[in-house]
């Protein structure tokens, strides 16, 4: 049998990754990455600037047509792309902040403290993702940063696992034992051998939460939890565009493409991420 | 079986626990005063003081929690803070509803998933593999208040076969109330089959390449009987896998959907209530579907061991 | 408790692997005879294509990964590469040949009972009822050394050890009473004591039933017990062939001297150093034209440029592939 998992090695089984979609991907994201910085610079109509055309479908003048109050569509869909970013963006900054610490803590410690730590990650496991961000909303009241600080606390869950079993597969290799017997204190562990081989399986799950960041972001945002008026958000963009469905149909298209194209983008990214960065998981 | 069973139901007591305190904490937290909120318009202070003794919110926070605790396992949920009908009576009005979108999402993406995950999985880089993969990412990527509203757009208000909002139950009919369900369900599918659909392709291209399937095709049995018996038997384990992730899903997702279709279920309770910052409200509403969810997931725990005999082994220590 | 036991013949058999643009033959134009009854010893390094060869000549490799061809393999009249072949291999592989596989842990399925793996393929091939083959089982279980048979065929494979495993396979693999038994590397995964019991164990049911053997291992010291004749492989390719007798005492090629002086040297000189083969073994630049053993060899001159065949070397049924195969008394 040896021989013949031996001859795996020999032809591998690459699943023929179309790399210009990944490119295309790549692309995408960075478009959206300018629009959001660039969004006051460009030659668009401002977010709340009402006009007299309401609902009007697409034309050379709205590209994307307008809103109930008159408010240019394209425009709202940049600002939002924008939101979504950033609101994402912090979220999965704030997962990572908390919960990278917790599992490098957990898996070094061990004992009474990965105990306590586990059994509260599995509290918050105990919650539907969405039901817990919305409850964290609630509680925190609605806005862009309540919304961020949510999406931070319903991401720690996963970052932590992982790290943390990154950490134990680290602890149980045999050269941790070794420096441990010369002498090397626990930090230094730490620092010159695990965190290298944390960082990888990290940087993936915080590419893998990004998408759900936004998606989660979206749905806040519709349930109108999310950032709130002024600023646009692609999911309150729906919420809007839901009651005027029969009349105008368009309304809705644009901003649930973006939300899709963008998780379907960054899920790419990250999908390409772990095969380099990670292939084991 | 049985010890198995007890154990896991140990084991998540203490979970349970913490995630109720979780609960608790978030409704001292909320802001607004409970008290002052059930007092009604204008009230003395006197008033407002009562109302606080009475509900206990003068004692220690422990004590509190205790007191909370033990009225919400005899099913006391306390009283909404906007028209001071017991939450349970709320909530049980809208338990339906919900238990049976998320069933009827379930059911669908099992359906659509296990179709499409087998048909890929059993002829790996060919075009139905791959249009399953597009439809998968796709699906994955699609947020579900949008899906529900292009399906609206579409066959409700383009072709007319499903109504576009509201629920009608099964005592008005069968055929009506499928009807209703359908688009909401298909909804929730559409998020979750990719998931199902994933790990069972997956599963079936690992379990092909694995070394009983070898000994099984030595041993002469004809293909059938080696795809049943040591492929799909045993792709079936991650399947459970990915039910027991769809579940959490299904959970949220279905906030989303009852407020795209306006369906009455505990979703669109638990956002009206947000709005209305009844607390209350959102407290017992939380309390169930946590519940709910635990329960299920032990569940899941349950059927792993039913499928993978070397689970019930572990367990026994 | 005889049965008719045919020989099997492989005539040519190549197994080619695709991989990066490379093609590499993992099975090298291998032709050999296994006598009704005979135990054949097949020895070779990792990699040099033993287990390949023997997955190859049951077809059971995977088309995706790579190309076996061969002119025939058969087993007493019925080849398992002619027209026919499909029907041929359902016929033959579970009835006729058993196979017994390196690491019994995973090649057997973790959710199905013991029993319901051992009896699978014996009511399709012997289309026995539920009954029958259950008692069939149990008395193999029992015949093979696993107490509480009955109970055993309930249970699944984690609740056994490796060598109790390891008696289930061979169970199994003797279920419908084949002709010939395929043993890769066996006793390879298993503790010293389990392996000698494993040994005996599948001589013994060699001797009752009169079976056929090919037992592949990269422990030549270990075919002393077991094998009537030994092919040793090199790179895909068999560079000796012969009894054990001669094998052992009158190895003629330059590979095989050196096996058998890396084993001597374990026990005759066990305070001395290791006597090792030179040079890396094979990678993927093996030279395919003419001896694959030449990067490694002491003996080598231009004439080891082509490719040499079997050739009788000494008694009839010795044969060597090489130019310039040592002589008796030589180094």
């Amino acid at each position: 049998m040896a021989e013949a998992t031996n001859a795996d090695d020999y032809a591998t089984e690459i699943r023929p990754k179309a790399d210009w979609l990944l490119r295309l991907a790549c692309m995408f994201l960075l478009v959206c990455f300018l629009l959001a910085v660039f969004a006051h610079i460009l030659p668009l109509y401002g977010y709340s600037t009402m006009g007299p055309a309401r609902l009007a479908a697409p034309s050379s003048a709205h590209l994307f047509g307008t809103d109930q109050f008159g408010r240019d569509i394209l425009a709202r869909v940049v600002f939002g792309i924008r939101t979504s970013l950033w609101v994402a963006a912090i979220g999965v900054a704030t997962s990572t902040a908390i919960g990278m610490p917790m599992g490098l803590m957990a898996g070094l410690l061990g004992g009474a403290t990965e105990a306590v730590f586990m059994r509260i990650l599995d509290a918050l496991l105990a919650f539907p993702a969405l039901l817990l961000a919305i409850g964290i909303s609630a509680v925190l009241g609605s806005g862009a940063t309540s919304a961020a600080l949510a999406l931070g606390i319903v991401g720690v869950p996963q970052m932590a696992r992982i790290v943390r079993g990154a950490v134990l597969a680290e602890k149980s290799n045999q050269y941790v034992d070794a420096a441990r017997a010369i002498g090397v204190s626990n930090g230094m562990i730490m620092l010159r051998h695990i965190l290298p081989n944390v960082a990888a399986p990290a940087i993936v799950q915080a590419a893998l939460y990004f998408s759900v960041a936004i998606l989660t972001e979206a749905s806040l945002s519709f349930l109108g939890l999310g950032v709130q008026v002024p600023l646009p958000s692609l999911g309150s963009m729906l919420y809007e565009a839901r009651q005027f469905m029969s009349l105008a149909p368009w309304y809705a298209i644009v901003p649930g493409t973006a939300i899709t194209l963008l998780v379907l983008a960054m899920n790419m990214l990250a999908d390409a991420l772990r095969d380099r960065l990670d292939p084991i998981q | 079986m049985g010890p198995f069973v007890l154990r896991r139901l140990l084991d998540s007591l203490p979970v349970i626990l913490l995630a109720l305190m979780i609960i608790f904490a978030g409704l001292r937290l909320a802001p607004g005063d409970p008290a002052e909120m059930l007092a009604g318009p204008d009230p003395s202070s006197a008033t407002i003081a009562a109302i606080r003794e009475a509900m206990g919110l003068d004692r220690s926070i422990p004590a509190q929690f205790i007191l909370w605790l033990r009225a919400a396992l005899s099913g006391d949920l306390g009283l909404s803070l906007v028209n001071g009908l017991p939450v349970s009576e709320l909530v049980g009005d809208r338990i339906g509803p919900t238990v049976e979108l998320a069933i009827a999402g379930l059911f669908l993406s099992l359906v659509i998933g296990l179709t499409t995950g087998l048909a890929a999985g059993l002829r790996p880089g060919s075009l139905t593999d791959r249009l399953v993969s597009t439809f998968a990412s796709l699906g994955l990527a699609t947020p579900k208040f949008w899906s529900g509203i292009l399906l609206i757009i579409v066959f409700g208000l383009n072709m007319r076969w499903f109504p576009v909002a509201g629920r009608t139950g099964f005592s008005d009919g069968v055929f009506e109330a499928v009807r209703s369900l359908a688009l909401p369900a298909l909804t929730l599918a559409i998020g979750n089959a990719p998931i199902i659909a994933r790990f069972l392709r997956n599963s079936i291209i690992e379990a092909r390449k694995s070394d009983h399937v070898l000994t099984a095709m030595s041993k002469g049995l004809p293909m059938r009987l080696v795809v049943r018996d040591y492929v799909l038997r045993n792709s079936l384990i991650p399947v459970v896998t990915a039910a027991g992730i769809i579940l959490g899903n299904l959970v949220g997702g279905t906030a989303l959907v009852e407020i795209v279709f306006s369906w009455p279920g505990l979703g669109s309770l638990l956002i009206n209530a947000i709005g209305n910052r009844d607390y209350s409200v959102v407290q017992g509403v939380m309390v169930v579907v946590v519940a709910g969810f635990l329960l299920s997931s032990i569940l899941v725990d349950i059927l792993y061991g039913v499928l993978d005999p070397r689970i019930r082994q572990v367990n026994h220590g | 408790m005889s049965i008719a036991v045919s020989q099997l013949s492989v005539d040519r058999l190549n197994v080619v692997y695709r991989a990066a643009g490379q093609r590499r033959h993992a099975v090298d134009d291998v032709s050999f005879v296994v006598a009704p009854g005979e135990s054949l010893g097949l020895v070779g390094e990792s990699g040099c294509g033993k287990s390949t060869l023997a997955m190859a000549l049951l077809g059971l490799l995977d088309p995706e990964l790579a190309r076996t061809r061969a002119n025939s393999v058969r087993l007493g009249d019925i080849d398992l590469f002619g027209p026919g072949a499909d029907a041929a291999r359902s016929q033959t592989l579970g009835k006729r040949i058993g196979v017994i596989f390196q690491n019994p842990l995973v090649a057997l399925n973790p959710v199905l009972t013991i029993g319901r793996q051992m009896m699978d393929h014996m009511r399709w091939h012997l289309k026995l009822s539920a009954e029958a083959a259950r008692e069939r089982a149990a008395a193999l279980l029992s015949e093979v050394g696993i107490v509480d048979a009955a109970h055993r065929l309930a249970g699944y494979p984690h609740e056994l050890s490796g060598g109790m495993l390891q008696r289930v396979t061979i169970a199994m693999a003797l279920a419908c009473e084949p002709e010939l038994l395929i043993a890769d590397e066996p006793t390879t995964a298993l503790d010293a004591t389990v392996q000698a019991e494993i040994v005996d164990l599948i001589l013994a049911l060699r001797r009752s039933r009169g079976l056929g053997l090919i037992w592949i291992t990269h422990d030549l010291a270990l075919l002393t017990r077991i094998a009537d004749r030994v092919a040793v492989m090199y790179a895909g390719r068999i560079v000796e062939i012969g009894s054990i007798t001669q094998i052992y005492n009158r190895p003629s090629h330059p590979y095989t001297r050196a096996l058998l002086a890396s084993v001597r040297s374990m026990w005759e000189e066990s305070k001395g150093p290791f006597r090792t083969i030179p040079s890396a073994p094979l990678g993927s630049d093996t030279d395919l034209e003419g001896c694959a053993f030449r990067p490694r060899c002491a003996h080598q001159d231009k004439t080891c440029a082509s490719r040499p065949s079997l050739v009788v070397v000494g008694e009839a049924d010795h044969e060597v592939a090489c130019w310039r195969p040592v002589a008796e008394g030589g180094t």
